[in-house]
């Protein structure tokens, strides 16, 4: 999700606690809670959103890229614009520079959330605040009389607390963490270049850069499994 | 997005950067991007081999190997790879590879990599030794496609066929045609040489518009006389494949203006000075004729700007640094011969044989932009009953007016006094050999460095015997003198270059990093003293270090591949380095040997990298010649 996205996040104080999002317990699919970090299959993604209200705001894009443990596959990516649910605000305009004009003929939610949905499989999620991308997907889902997401969910920023908190080494390699939660003050502070900002496929990158660098710093911490992963970080 | 940015990225990366999209597209299909921390191993010595082709996007690695103390192999940054070769043979990786900071590595999968390589072959040696030369052509190329001073309408053919400019339709007479008809068939056709033919209507002779001017009209010769009395009948010819800078230098080196070019046994074209005038608007056989013309010192200084316009064109057309070396050479000892000339014809003959000599890179053939002229004079005073003290006063003198010519020329002033003030710049053989031999007993290093330099002595006015006879002499004693010998073989002939380049470094053996590279000092002068010391361990007089290596590999001193490798080292260093002299000299910038790392290219600096790890063989073999000689062998 974009800027706006974040910063409202945090006026709203949603919390992994308090918006449980998709449940791992309740997840059928064919990742194992004990597959080594090396292993696991993520799909990061971000949205760029017209508002923060699932209820009446709606997706603008949605940007996502796959790994395999901390490797990112470059050409594993999937970017749709998307045809206006509604009207947008000025403001996320200004944000994500996408206008309505640009979005009249795109596609709608009902052609592309199914290509999404095949795009992930049951890999599992990432994203940086992901529970309200995870939201707005699951909002689109249950227009669509299509259910909700059901993937484990790893959120970098909670990652990022918990290494702000234990990481040791993390702390020493980087000489302190940063205190900034917002995706573009992290980015900036562990040296991922940020070439394009507000874009859901560029954010998508630059989160999996995040990640990348994240799971390089757990395996000191005895973080091994998906299983330990979501213990610190689910979304 | 994403995939087109790494399409983006690959493009500008050698050897990538000559494969084709589809096949591009086809890596970056199975492209993955991982992250590794500063200082940790990304490949370890004697580990398992690398199961992908690793392109660094950002940060750097050291490649080192680990034995008692560690050996630094190579720098890499980012657009370098690694982990080829052991992908390639599968067993083992052979060296450490370390992150020296936090790097993100492209990985190419093992099986992507090898389809590659069966499709493009030439992919696969872009990692390899064999990279080198195979390379080299396209390094040449994208330096000329980069030259940004090159201009389109100052386009030169030289890298053409001559047949490309050569005028096809030759006229023939026999040769019993009259001279008045063969001046009449010139006229009518507009031409200005005629061929004459023999039996069989086989080509005789030439003759051209000069000979009509020289030897008819000016010797009186009766023009109903058969055009054979004044045809040259030596038919210079140029095969039509070769280049029109072969061409030229052709017609420079033998002084002609027309150049008959043959396609095996016939004629099919001819060229003139006159073809290559239209084309180039700056001639160097015009610059010659100018040189030859001029009768005072003054007239000359335009000259010498126009030889640096043409060397300028000559780099910006992409001509390899030999060639141009050859024709620099040959214009600037035209042009001191011409000052010589005068400053005689001022003065008066000696009367005693003498030769003015250049040294060092001038003796070599090899002076880029001229910065400074090192030169000499020696006379032989055994062969002549002349007064010691005259032929001294005669070369005071000459010293004295070629100096201010050459300053009225604009030429760079020699140092007059080049091993101190009470050694003069002129002497007799004996006077020579004693005064190098004195200073290669002596500690002095800049002495040592000057009469090292000296050894490399070239003849361009006066006689030749007097300096080969010098060397015959000198090189003799360094043969039989260890000490000497060790001074020859001095700092260049063994000190390490450098390992390769790191961001906008260079860097030495030690991880030493410099922000400019010295390439006369960390380069060519260690090719050139390695070659040196064999030159006079085998009593090779000749001075170009190419044509000392073409001797050397044909007596078999050395292997044919060490030979191509150096040659192609050498010129290398000397066109990148003429490059950055001309950039600097449009930029009116002190033109000196550094060039700056940063303003290099990936494949700029790959090739540099190569050319260094070629001098250290050649150091070897420097080595392992004064030790037969030590022999007897």
């Amino acid at each position: 999700m974009g800027i706006i996205s974040t910063c409202m996040h945090k006026v709203t104080g949603l919390t992994k606690c308090e918006k449980g999002g998709s449940d791992a317990k309740k997840w059928s699919g064919s990742v194992r809670k004990e597959t080594p970090l090396s292993e696991i299959p993520f799909v990061v993604f971000d949205t760029e959103l017209s508002g923060l209200d699932p209820k009446k705001d709606f997706i603008v894009s949605i940007g996502a890229i796959k790994m395999s443990g901390s490797k990112i596959h470059v050409s594993r990516e999937f970017y749709r614009l998307l045809k206006p649910e509604g009207d947008m605000s000025r403001k996320s305009v200004e944000i994500h520079g996408i206008t309505p004009g640009e979005l009249e003929k795109k596609e709608s939610m009902e052609t592309v959330l199914p290509d999404f949905l095949e795009f992930i499989t049951d890999s599992v999620l990432v994203g940086h605040f992901i529970n309200i991308d995870i939201d707005f997907i699951n909002a689109s889902l249950k227009k669509l009389n299509k259910g909700r997401l059901t993937n484990p969910a790893v959120d970098t920023h909670f990652l990022h607390d918990w290494l702000y908190k234990h990481g040791g080494e993390f702390k020493r390699h980087y000489r302190g963490a940063s205190g900034k939660t917002d995706l573009f003050s992290i980015s900036q502070k562990y040296g991922i270049s940020v070439y394009t900002a507000h874009n859901a496929l560029n954010d998508a990158f630059i989160t999996a850069q995040l990640l990348q660098k994240f799971l390089h710093f757990l395996r000191p911490e005895g973080i091994r499994t998906l299983n330990d992963l979501l213990d610190i970080a689910r979304a | 997005m994403i995939t087109e940015d790494s399409i983006n990225f690959f493009r500008d990366i050698p050897p990538f950067q000559f494969l084709d999209e589809s096949t591009l597209r086809d890596i970056v299909e199975n492209l993955s991007l991982e992250f590794s921390p500063k200082n940790s191993l990304i490949l370890t010595q004697d580990g398992p081999a690398s199961d992908c082709l690793r392109v660094i996007k950002k940060g750097g690695v050291k490649v080192y190997l680990s034995n008692d103390d560690d050996i630094v192999l190579d720098y890499k940054s980012e657009g370098d790879s690694f982990g080829y070769l052991s992908l390639i043979s599968g067993d083992k990786t052979r060296t450490n590879i370390q992150a020296i900071e936090d790097t993100l590595c492209y990985q190419i999968p093992r099986e992507t990599v090898l389809n590659i390589v069966k499709k493009e072959p030439l992919f696969g040696e872009y990692f390899m030794k064999s990279f080198f030369r195979n390379y080299m052509d396209k390094t040449y190329r994208e330096m000329r496609n980069k030259n940004l001073l090159f201009k389109e309408g100052e386009k030169l053919l030289y890298t053409t066929p001559v047949m490309n400019i050569a005028s096809c339709d030759v006229i023939k007479a026999p040769q019993t045609t009259s001279i008045k008809d063969a001046a009449a068939i010139m006229s009518q056709n507009k031409i200005s040489s005629l061929v004459l033919t023999g039996e069989q209507e086989l080509p005789a002779g030439i003759i051209t518009d000069t000979d009509l001017r020289d030897r008819v009209v000016a010797s009186g010769i009766d023009a109903s006389a058969p055009a054979r009395e004044i045809m040259s009948s030596k038919l210079v010819t140029i095969d039509s494949g070769s280049t029109c800078f072969d061409a030229l230098s052709t017609m420079i080196r033998l002084n002609i203006h027309h150049l008959l070019v043959t396609d095996g046994q016939n004629i099919t074209g001819v060229v003139t000075n006159h073809d290559f005038m239209l084309l180039q608007g700056i001639s160097p056989l015009s610059i010659l004729k100018n040189i030859d013309r001029q009768n005072s010192a003054e007239d000359l200084a335009p000259i010498r700007d126009r030889i640096d316009q043409t060397i300028s064109i000559l780099l910006q057309e992409g001509v390899r640094a030999s060639y141009i070396l050859r024709i620099i050479t040959e214009l600037h000892d035209r042009l001191i011969i011409k000052i010589i000339e005068l400053c005689i014809g001022k003065m008066g003959s000696p009367h005693c044989p003498f030769a003015f000599f250049v040294y060092g890179s001038e003796g070599r053939r090899e002076e880029t932009f001229k910065t400074v002229l090192h030169c000499a004079f020696a006379y032989d005073d055994e062969k002549t009953f002349c007064n010691k003290r005259d032929i001294e006063e005669f070369c005071r003198q000459l010293t004295d007016n070629l100096q201010e010519m050459i300053r009225k020329c604009g030429l760079p002033e020699f140092d007059t006094e080049p091993l101190g003030s009470v050694v003069p710049i002129y002497g007799d053989i004996s006077e020579w050999e004693s005064k190098i031999i004195k200073a290669f007993r002596s500690e002095n290093s800049a002495h040592i460095d000057t009469v090292i330099k000296m050894l490399d002595a070239r003849t361009i006015y006066g006689d030749s015997s007097i300096v080969e006879s010098l060397k015959d002499r000198v090189y003799k004693q360094i043969r039989e003198n260890e000490k000497y010998r060790a001074h020859l073989m001095g700092q260049k002939a063994k000190q390490k270059s450098p390992v390769g380049f790191f961001k906008k470094f260079v860097v030495d053996n030690q991880g030493e990093k410099m922000e400019k590279l010295d390439a006369k000092e960390k380069g060519s002068s260690h090719i050139v003293a390695s070659v040196r010391a064999m030159a006079i361990a085998h009593n090779i007089k000749e001075t170009s270090t190419i044509e000392r290596l073409g001797i050397l590999a044909k007596r078999e001193f050395i292997n044919q591949e060490l030979m191509n490798n150096s040659v192609a080292a050498l010129e290398f260093l000397l066109h990148i380095l003429m490059q950055s002299q001309l950039k600097k000299k449009e930029l009116h910038q002190k033109i000196d040997n550094c060039i700056e790392p940063e303003k290099l290219s990936l494949l700029e600096k790959r090739t540099l990298k190569e050319t260094f790890q070629i001098i250290e063989p050649l150091q070897n073999a420097a080595e392992r010649s004064f030790r037969k000689e030590n022999a007897g062998v």
